[in-house]
């Protein structure tokens, strides 16, 4: 009988813990205001902040006082690029959908934005160009540093409409230990910065057209013995920490050896673009660059391993953080977060220096590629009214300070760049800005595409490239003709399908 | 044991039929007991429903559909399994999970049986200390061994780098050779599962009885082929479970280890790591690849069942 009544509760127990599940899934939004943003990188408190300045300005306060309330009820949705698609998707699936998303274009593994672009989710932003930011007599339209509106992440559908703000821009390009490299005095268009003032007495002069490049390369192979060591005394020309960073190196590299162009072209999946001459002399640099390589890249091209090849350029350092070797690697492609990233195993007193893509020839410009990061609405968020009050904040001289005092980033507004030092900016960031001065920039992002099953555009175009051209157990003896030919049937095949599927 | 079963439930019966005075009282029971089993077996069955069967049925009806997550669900047919069949990476999965099933089964399973003879029967010195040893292993989480088959494996601080180095040699990383990468993962999974299916084989070899032993080594009989002719027969139920077992879990784990050593690079994506890989993106075409895996899965225990089928010794 005992067993019975315990069987029975055990039942009644799962029945009650059915229905409670059933309960929770319809859930409603009672919030006044909700925001997802992807923390990695930029920080854990940025928005919090931003939205805790928010609640103060006579808007929200006229809010509150209309809803007879002291407090805004505020959800944040934040995670890494690993979970944050999962949680701001879980949010929208319970019914809670953010009125402003901090997320980015493009992010391996990460296509929420996509999403949205293609289900036509996302709000119309053209009309609050125009408006005022917060607090100031400047339009949203000339806040913002020209240039960075014009390109897919902003206008996804290739049309005029504007769709996202760019809320972070950083430069990308090659990056290396100051110290090996002599300075040669040439500014402009070669203009090559440096983040502390190095001794300029290392061995190298940096490469500022290809030509260049492949020279020093071509040197350092003979003096390692045709690259076959590892342990060689002589570092490599080049590493990568995974292919994914190929990204802003091929947008760079097309758009210095095909022109603007084609470079725009290419982002619409135009017909034989792969095939054009230009583009292929710069797919060529990518495939020549396996000859270069250090040895260990491509077994440590993944995310485990990634710092492994972005020490190959710092060296190694001792409990002290004293620096006890040289690095194996001359150069690799990265973005502003570098230096923060590798703080830890960044020796004391290292100077990192941070150059463009080198440029066709002597006579020609050479390009940075420009990493956007966007914010947006979605037109299921429940308060869109104050979702675009708070863009409007968050592009003001308030918002910048804010941004900068919780990042250390510079937010891409005009002033935010002339006001960074007074915002306690470091010097050192506002000099990477300065790398724009004099070189052309680019901002890679392709068309928006329906989903096409199978086909990952990122893995064809630069994830890939880890296996078929840099391992050689996979390209065995195939020369870099082969390689580069195999690559462009691949990338011509996969952006004939890409370009059926763009959106209209 | 099939006639102790047996003997019970007759007992039960008997007794429940003498406390049963009336054949009217016996139908009263009946209902209460109809109404309780119902009061049980219910909500069991609505979570298992709503758990089990629901999810696999929704697998399969996902993979009809072109779904990113979020947006609506377009129905597409079999256009999923078609790219599917024709992607060179599927397959190229597909190879090795069947690699990793057949290599390393092979390998655990014979190293396991091999230890655990010795360590039953043998009289080998520290047994204790031995059947431990080789059970920690299990206790790691895959993550952690992952990490130390990683370390080992490293071009540029691993324990094999240096050694090639003490020899003069070069070593770039096996991990991101297309050629060595899938052994580098066997590897880790043997080492990792040999410890839990010796201590499986321990306790089916402890239940043979000495004096088969005694009996074959007083008629000369060697030590090896006591081990074919009386450990293996004897205990072949126990291997034939854990086989079947074994062979499930190495296409679960097999996402694990990819999953934290490789990520699928240098060509070692298996099914389940290349599903993942479309999660957020294409579940549909994901959700293919499932259905693909679950037929491949249950496939595979059915004829392993029944290649394995032998008649059951007895001692």
């Amino acid at each position: 009988m005992k067993k019975k009544w315990i069987a029975l509760i055990c039942a009644a127990v799962l029945c009650i813990g059915t229905v409670m599940m059933a309960a929770g899934c319809g859930k409603k939004n009672n919030y006044d205001f909700v925001v997802a943003y992807l923390s990695a990188g930029r920080g854990e408190t940025y928005v919090e902040k931003l939205v805790e300045e928010f609640e103060k300005t006579p808007y929200v306060q006229d809010y509150l006082a209309s809803k007879n309330k002291t407090k805004l009820s505020v959800k944040i949705i934040k995670g890494g690029t690993s979970n944050i698609g999962e949680l701001v998707r879980n949010s929208i699936n319970t019914g809670v959908t953010p009125d402003v998303l901090f997320l980015n274009f493009n992010m391996s593994g990460l296509t929420l934005t996509e999403s949205f672009v293609r289900s036509k989710k996302l709000v119309d932003l053209t009309s609050l160009l125009k408006e005022k930011v917060y607090g100031e007599e400047k339009t949203l339209e000339d806040k913002l540093v020209p240039g960075l509106l014009e390109n897919y992440t902003t206008k996804p559908y290739g049309t005029d409409e504007v769709y996202s703000l760019p809320a972070f821009y950083s430069p990308t390009g090659l990056w290396y230990d100051a110290s090996r490299f002599y300075d040669d005095g040439k500014t402009g268009a070669q203009y090559t910065w440096k983040f502390t003032d190095g001794e300029h007495a290392g061995k190298y002069g940096l490469p500022h057209t290809w030509e260049d490049f492949w020279k020093l390369g071509d040197e350092l192979n003979k003096a390692n013995n045709n690259n076959a060591n590892a342990s060689a005394t002589n570092p490599s020309l080049f590493t990568y920490p995974t292919a994914g960073y190929f990204d802003g190196f091929i947008y760079s590299a097309v758009a210095g050896m095909a022109g603007e162009e084609k470079f725009l072209q290419m982002l619409g999946y135009a017909d034989n673009i792969w095939s054009d001459p230009g583009v292929q002399d710069a797919l060529e640099i990518v495939v020549k660059l396996r000859n270069y390589l250090e040895p260990n890249t491509p077994a440590q091209a993944n995310a485990n391993d990634f710092k492994k090849n972005q020490e190959a350029v710092i060296g190694k350092i001792d409990a002290n953080k004293q620096q006890t070797a040289k690095g194996t690697a001359l150069f690799m492609p990265n973005g502003d977060w570098l230096p923060g990233e590798m703080a830890e195993s960044t020796p004391t007193g290292f100077a990192w220096g941070f150059m463009p893509l080198p440029a066709k020839d002597a006579d020609s410009m050479s390009y940075v590629n420009t990493y956007i990061e966007n914010v947006y609405m979605h037109k299921d968020g429940k308060n869109q009214d104050m979702g675009k009050q708070f863009l409007l904040y968050y592009f003001s001289n308030a918002g910048a300070k804010i941004v900068a005092q919780q990042t250390k980033a510079i937010i891409p507004t005009q002033d935010a760049l002339t006001n960074a030092a007074a915002n306690g900016i470091e010097q050192t960031t506002i000099d990477l800005y300065k790398v724009y001065d004099g070189n052309g920039a680019v901002s890679g992002s392709f068309a928006a595409t329906n989903t096409v099953t199978g086909l990952n555009w990122n893995d064809v175009l630069y994830n890939d490239l880890n296996l078929e051209i840099f391992t050689s157990s996979q390209t065995g003896s195939k020369s870099d003709e082969t390689l580069l030919s195999e690559w462009t049937v691949r990338l011509e095949s996969a952006s004939d399908k890409m370009r059926a599927a763009i959106i209209k | 044991m099939n006639d102790t079963m047996v003997n019970v439930s007759v007992e039960e019966q008997k007794s429940d039929g003498l406390q049963a005075e009336t054949p009217i009282r016996n139908k009263k029971i009946d209902k209460t007991r109809v109404l309780f089993i119902v009061a049980t077996v219910v909500p069991s069955l609505i979570l298992f429903i709503l758990f089990v069967i629901f999810p696999v049925f929704s697998m399969f009806s996902t993979s009809l559909q072109m779904w990113d997550g979020i947006g609506d669900k377009v129905f597409v047919g079999f256009d999923n399994y078609e790219v599917l069949f024709k992607d060179d990476t599927f397959w190229k999965a597909f190879e090795n999970t069947l690699f990793l099933i057949v290599v390393v089964t092979i390998f655990t399973i014979g190293l396991a049986l091999f230890f655990a003879a010795v360590l039953s029967k043998g009289k080998t010195k520290g047994k204790t200390f031995f059947r431990i040893v080789f059970y920690i292993p299990n206790i790691l989480s895959i993550v952690v061994i992952s990490a130390i088959f990683s370390a080992i494996y490293a071009p540029s601080y691993g324990l094999i780098g240096a050694i090639a180095k003490l020899f003069g040699g070069t070593y770039t990383g096996w991990l991101g050779d297309v050629n060595a990468v899938m052994w580098c993962i066997a590897v880790a999974m043997i080492w990792q599962a040999v410890g839990y299916y010796m201590v499986m084989y321990i306790a089916g070899m402890d239940s043979v009885p000495d004096h088969l032993y005694e009996a074959a080594d007083l008629e000369g009989c060697g030590k090896m082929r006591q081990f074919f002719i009386i450990t293996v027969p004897l205990t072949w139920e126990v291997i034939r479970t854990t086989l079947t077992f074994f062979v499930i879990s190495t296409i679960n784990m097999s996402f694990l280890f990819v999953d934290a050593m490789t990520q699928g690079e240098a060509n070692s994506h298996v099914l389940l790591s290349y599903m993942y890989k479309f999660f957020g993106t294409q579940y549909g075409y994901a959700m293919a690849i499932g259905t693909i895996v679950f037929v491949f899965g249950y496939g595979i225990s059915l004829l392993i069942q029944f290649l394995t089928k032998r008649e059951i010794v007895q001692y």
